[in-house]
């Protein structure tokens, strides 16, 4: 089971960082990423120095802005990257060649797993070339090391549902358009319904936990491994998909 | 021994629709199977549940002595499915090497074993081509020989030969006769002289419920014993044909359904070498024939 999905997994990360149109994706990636990194992180964080007289070094700054704009980026990277992960297969008849070699379960897991470290060399990527340009600004620290590594280990988690919720939606729908498309639909509607929930009634607040992302605004009031406090909120989330994707996975026809 | 198939009163329902109703077969290993019937007849559906693309409504289903799905039957059981294709980002050859990475291959072995499938189909020169670069033909090709790696025991060709030019046609029926023995072959067609010529067993399907198995090559010996004999002649009148070798002794009827195709039923007690006979009738004639065949083909045996 596990070479089995070590095998796919190795074909998943050839198909994004060696075939041509994952090269594609992945220019675009680094194109829209330096646009940020120059112009709401880099940008951001001088500002804050020439207004804050005084203040902590560069790197606390500079992560603190890092992790504000990827904590968004990321997850929205997700719905898009991460949107054909057995959905196009299925309806091309991939999949009918695939599972007499190996279970849909491994099929699905071994996807999922593919996004999440393609996502998470991409997360690498980004944290990696913001300590280039502290660097480039003049600090560089162990400081800076640690919290872009605080930074980086906490995207980990905070993606992990956004993927599983891609994987569920895959699983489901005929294209990755529609997969994107649905996952708009279902967060906003599903944030619209329990706000407006939770206005009439206040204990249905607690069906915020269901939504992927629903503790950012509290993770922007924390800092450093305090973060960590809140990692079981999307671990959460993701098992809960999991299962109901493998299920999705198990029943659907071929 | 366990049956390399076993069906038990198998169906299954499309909503309202029945397509398979009540199915009950087994098959041994060995030569290949037919699997016949008009179109709708549920073969693919047949086909589908023995892959476990997706569950039967009712029955059983065993093949090697398991369900199917079951981790022991990955790469014993392969299938060329109807109208699935490979994946169009990856040339054939480094897909064929992920197949049989899964199957068990090493990285070297695999490579080595998808350029043996390739080169079985031809498709040597087209290794590193994508699958959107290739004509249909060779695509389905490519699907054959990812359905041959390694040595599955069982084999389910659904339509394998349907828009292949003749001689590809050809070169996959010989690689079906070669390997068949250790690996056994089910194959759904339309092209019934193909399955005649390949197969014994048939499997005949209608409206979802299986009409009749057939051992053909078996019950051709057999029924020469007693029976047919089919005659396809060049031009000839068919009425005066008709009379003429009606007229023959222990003829019993001369029937011609098709252009130029006669079948003669006859009593092979009262003249055991009439195949003989007949031959000197033509020669007396001056008529001459393309092809004598003892016993019925398998369509009339079939459809008549």
């Amino acid at each position: 089971m596990l070479s089995s999905m070590k095998i796919i997994i190795a074909l998943e990360l050839e198909r994004t960082f060696a075939s041509r149109q994952g090269l594609i994706y992945i220019l675009a990636f680094a194109f829209f990423w330096s646009f940020l990194l120059k112009y709401a992180v880099f940008n951001e964080t001088l500002m804050m120095m020439n207004q804050v007289v005084g203040a902590d070094g560069v790197a606390d700054k500079l992560f603190a802005n890092y992790f504000k704009v990827a904590m968004y980026f990321f997850p929205l990277l997700c719905l898009f990257v991460a949107a054909n992960q057995t959905g196009s297969d299925r309806e091309r008849g991939t999949l009918r060649f695939m599972t007499l070699y190996c279970s849909r379960d491994v099929i699905f897991f071994a996807r999922f797993l593919s996004q999440a470290l393609i996502h998470y060399i991409l997360i690498l990527f980004s944290a990696l070339t913001t300590l280039l340009y502290g660097l480039y600004g003049g600090d560089f620290s162990f400081q800076a090391i640690s919290h872009s590594l605080i930074a980086c280990a906490n995207l980990a988690v905070i993606i992990l549902p956004f993927i599983a919720l891609m994987a569920v939606l895959s699983a489901t729908v005929k294209s990755p358009r529609q997969a994107t498309f649905y996952a708009g639909i279902i967060w906003s509607i599903a944030s619209g319904i329990i706000s407006l929930l939770s206005h009439y009634v206040p204990a249905a607040d607690v069906l915020n936990m269901l939504v992927p992302g629903m503790q950012f605004s509290q993770l922007t009031s924390l800092n450093g491994s305090a973060m960590f406090s809140l990692a079981y909120i999307p671990l959460v989330q993701s098992a809960l998909l999991l299962m109901l994707g493998r299920e999705i996975m198990r029943r659907r026809s071929l | 021994m366990s049956h390399l198939i076993e069906c038990e009163n198998l169906s299954k329902n499309y909503g309202f629709k029945r397509a398979l109703d009540q199915v009950s077969f087994t098959c041994q290993a060995g030569e290949p199977i037919a699997l016949v019937g008009p179109n709708g007849a549920g073969k693919t559906t047949l086909f589908s549940i023995l892959c476990n693309y997706f569950n039967a409504s009712s029955g059983k289903v065993r093949i090697l002595g398991h369900e199917p799905g079951a981790k022991q039957l990955y790469g014993q059981i392969a299938a060329l499915p109807q109208d699935a294709l490979l994946d169009p980002a990856f040339p054939i050859l480094r897909q064929l090497i992920f197949y049989a990475e899964l199957k068990g291959f090493s990285r070297p072995q695999a490579r080595m074993e998808a350029l043996r499938v390739l080169e079985l189909m031809d498709l040597s020169a087209s290794a590193k081509q994508l699958p959107t670069e290739l004509s249909h033909g060779m695509r389905k090709r490519a699907a054959i020989a990812q359905a041959l790696l390694g040595s599955p025991k069982l084999v389910l060709l659904d339509e394998p030969t349907a828009g292949l030019d003749p001689s590809n046609a050809k070169n996959i029926r010989q690689q079906i006769s070669k390997l068949a023995g250790d690996t056994t072959f089910l194959i759904s067609s339309h092209n019934i002289q193909e399955l005649e010529r390949l197969c014994d067993t048939v499997l005949h399907l209608e409206q979802g419920q299986l009409k009749q198995t057939l051992q053909h090559k078996s019950a051709l010996r057999m029924e020469s014993e007693d029976s047919f004999l089919t005659i396809h002649m060049e031009s000839v009148a068919r009425q005066s044909f008709i009379e003429h070798i009606s007229h023959m002794s222990s003829v019993t009827s001369v029937s011609g359904d098709q252009k130029n195709e006669f079948v003669i039923c006859y009593d092979a007690r009262l003249t055991p070498d009439l195949d003989q006979k007949l031959l000197q009738a033509l020669a007396s004639k001056n008529w001459h024939y393309r092809r004598l065949i003892k016993g019925r083909t398998l369509e009339d045996r079939l459809f008549t």
